[in-house]
């Protein structure tokens, strides 16, 4: 039945390739069919180069770590059990790039005065952005370990112990520089007003009023 | 309390703000990546060089040489099939008289009249009789001979030689004097020594004679017994050529059913895909050089025989890492054996990409047919098809295991003696004494790389333009 099954679907996805499923794409890109191929990124690239945006030293670094990713996304297609979203599968490819990326580019043994990078930060302008990209050009402003640890941590959910694997490092110098990353981070939005130190931010309003 | 949950809030602040964020990718990093999965798009440039030129070729010969005798290579017309009269008169009236030298020519005897046709149309129809139409044929038919410069050697009835159809004058015409009693003077004729360029192209070495020349007592246009013939074709040529191909994997796996997951369960447990699915490969530039001996059995058709060095290539998508076990399975007589194997290639996942390349190194007997589809004065189309039994020269190509997992080397299982067919649309033409020839041709692996055992079969498949000089063996 499965296999009938894909046949069917193979040709649906090279006929009508504006009603792609998520399965249909994932047995287009399975089979090697570029039309699936094509709506996979299409579908994902923006919000996985924000990601690479987020680790990556300028775009055209992000562009490239996507790019990689991309690859081994395709390349490891087959091997998606369903088990779990599959933006978060492709998610982690692409964090898992990233940080191959960095590492062989050995940036994280640099160590920046933490006062030096709060003035770097705030002479650093922002003007007129929305409020999500501000945010996001103010976690790129923080020194690149603070950065991979924060984005690592708070947004994409890895404990401390498979950071420390991830980045060779201990896991309480991922906690420590964590701590650290939070604090930098907190004077940047402050300096910036994008949030206000007495006004709470809208998501913690909904924290503590539950 | 309230800090720990300012922090987690914080986190998840960040985190809702980072997933609004969208940013969108230049254009070529899509080029990138689909040139990575699928090769660089510059090599269908063969494939379409290959097609244009048959096309180009079939189309030329077609539409630039529109006759009926294009794709007629019989070699004789109709009209020698008529017996042609001659019409003498003793008072100048014109009578027919039957020759039979003009009958349908033997296998060693052929007159093109390609122009008959004009000529034909160009003769005043009133200088015909009903009775002179047979001579009408024969008169007819030595302008058109004689339009092709066939050599002679003797003294003929000037008004058809070296004339054109439309600068006959009836009036020195044999048929002019339709109702006359007296028969024009006809002016002796000069000699014609050009050559037949027609017969020329079509052996190479026309040599056209006469065998009996016409007598000066008689009409010139009606001694029918000349006979034109030529000496026959060398059939035995040799040909030198080579070309270059594209290189194309194809695999298939003879284990069916639910056996697949029994050596697949750590690669793939996905019934969906296949072993096409789960590698990655792409084509690459081979190319072959050979030579043959072909055999020409009659106008149309012949034989080859030769000697042929095939190089192949084709790359496959890896990954390097540690040495891992993967599993090969054989199968002999219903019976099915694993044996374990451990490489550094792997298939899907390892910490470095890498790209493998596959050589083949081999010598072909190919043996042949060409066919002749079709003509023109200067060049023709052939159709071929040749088997080639192949020595495989060496064994150390990459094969994908079993189980999917990696790739190895197993000098053991490549066969060495394989079989190859092909097929070809070549245009032939002359320069000089050598005839060239180019075109598309397609070969096809019958029998796959590795032994029947190997669960996985691989068979390749080249296609490219190949280009070859003929000679004529004396």
């Amino acid at each position: 039945m499965q296999h009938f099954l894909t046949k069917y679907v193979y040709i649906s996805v090279v006929v009508l390739p504006t009603t792609m499923t998520e399965d249909l794409i994932i047995i287009g890109c399975i089979q090697n069919s570029p039309v699936a191929q094509r709506e996979l990124y299409s579908r994902y690239a923006p919000k996985m180069l924000s990601v690479c945006y987020r680790f990556a030293h300028n775009r055209e670094d992000a562009e490239d770590m996507l790019q990689e990713g991309f690859i081994k996304v395709f390349g490891q297609i087959h091997t998606f059990q369903n088990k779990g979203a599959f933006e978060g599968w492709i998610r982690r490819i692409m964090v898992h790039t990233c940080i191959n990326i960095l590492k062989k580019n050995k940036k994280f043994n640099d160590s920046v005065d933490i006062e030096y990078a709060a003035e770097a930060a705030v002479r650093e302008s922002v003007p007129g952005l929305m409020q999500a990209k501000q945010v996001v050009e103010c976690i790129r402003l923080l020194p690149l370990g603070y950065r991979t640890v924060l984005n690592l941590y708070a947004i994409e959910g890895f404990s401390h112990r498979e950071i420390g694997d991830m980045l060779d490092i201990e896991e309480s110098t991922s906690r420590s520089q964590y701590t650290r990353a939070k604090n930098m981070l907190e004077q940047v939005l402050l300096k910036k007003r994008i949030i206000d130190k007495h006004e709470p931010v809208p998501g913690w309003r909904t924290a503590q009023a539950g | 309390m309230n800090d720990e949950i300012n922090i987690d809030d914080f986190e998840q602040f960040l985190k809702t703000q980072a997933d609004k964020h969208r940013m969108y990718p230049d254009d070529q990093v899509w080029r990138n990546i689909n040139q990575q999965l699928h090769g660089n798009s510059r090599w269908p440039a063969l494939t379409f060089a290959a097609i244009l030129t048959g096309a180009l070729v079939t189309a030329g010969l077609i539409f630039l040489h529109p006759n009926k005798t294009l794709f007629d290579l019989s070699g004789t017309s109709k009209l020698l099939e008529t017996p042609a009269k001659t019409i003498l008169a003793d008072n100048g009236a014109i009578k027919t008289k039957a020759t039979k030298n003009l009958n349908p020519p033997d296998a060693k005897t052929a007159i093109y009249t390609l122009n008959y046709p004009a000529v034909q149309e160009t003769f005043p129809r009133e200088f015909i009789t009903p009775v002179q139409e047979p001579a009408a044929l024969q008169v007819l038919l030595l302008p058109a001979i004689y339009n092709n410069k066939i050599d002679i050697s003797h003294n003929v009835v000037s008004s058809g030689v070296n004339t054109r159809a439309d600068e006959i004058n009836p009036v020195n015409n044999v048929f002019a004097a339709g109702n006359s009693t007296s028969l024009p003077p006809l002016p002796k004729a000069e000699p014609d020594n050009t050559e037949v360029p027609l017969l020329a192209a079509e052996t190479g070495n026309a040599d056209i004679t006469m065998e009996q020349p016409m007598d000066d007592d008689e009409t010139g246009y009606f001694n029918a017994q000349n006979i034109i013939t030529k000496k026959p074709q060398k059939p035995f040529s040799i040909h030198i050529y080579g070309g270059s191909n594209i290189s194309y994997r194809l695999l298939s796996e003879s284990i069916a059913g639910d056996d697949h997951f029994i050596y697949n369960n750590a690669i793939n447990s996905d019934p969906r895909a296949g072993v096409n699915n789960v590698v990655k490969q792409r084509p690459s530039v081979g190319f072959e050089l050979g030579s043959a001996i072909s055999y020409a059995v009659n106008d149309r058709f012949g034989v080859r025989a030769g000697l042929q060095f095939n190089y192949r290539q084709y790359n496959i998508d890896a990954f390097t890492g540690a040495m891992a076990p993967s599993v090969i399975v054989l199968e002999n007589s219903g019976n099915t054996d694993s044996v374990r194997t451990f490489s550094t290639v792997h298939n899907g996942s390892g910490s470095r990409p890498t790209m493998i390349s596959n050589h083949y190194y081999q010598l072909a007997l190919p043996v042949g047919i060409d066919w002749k589809i079709a003509k023109s004065p200067k060049a023709y189309l052939t159709v071929g098809a040749s088997v080639q039994p192949t020595y495989q020269l060496n064994t150390n190509m990459y094969m994908i295991t079993s189980d999917y997992k990696s790739y190895t080397q197993q000098p053991d299982l490549v066969r060495r003696w394989n079989l190859n067919a092909s097929a070809e649309l070549m245009a032939n033409f002359k320069i000089g004494n050598i005839q060239w020839q180019f075109g598309p041709q397609l070969r096809y692996q019958m029998m796959p790389t590795q032994l029947k055992s190997f669960s996985i079969h691989e068979n390749l498949i080249d296609y490219g333009l190949k280009v070859g000089i003929i000679k004529q063996l004396k």
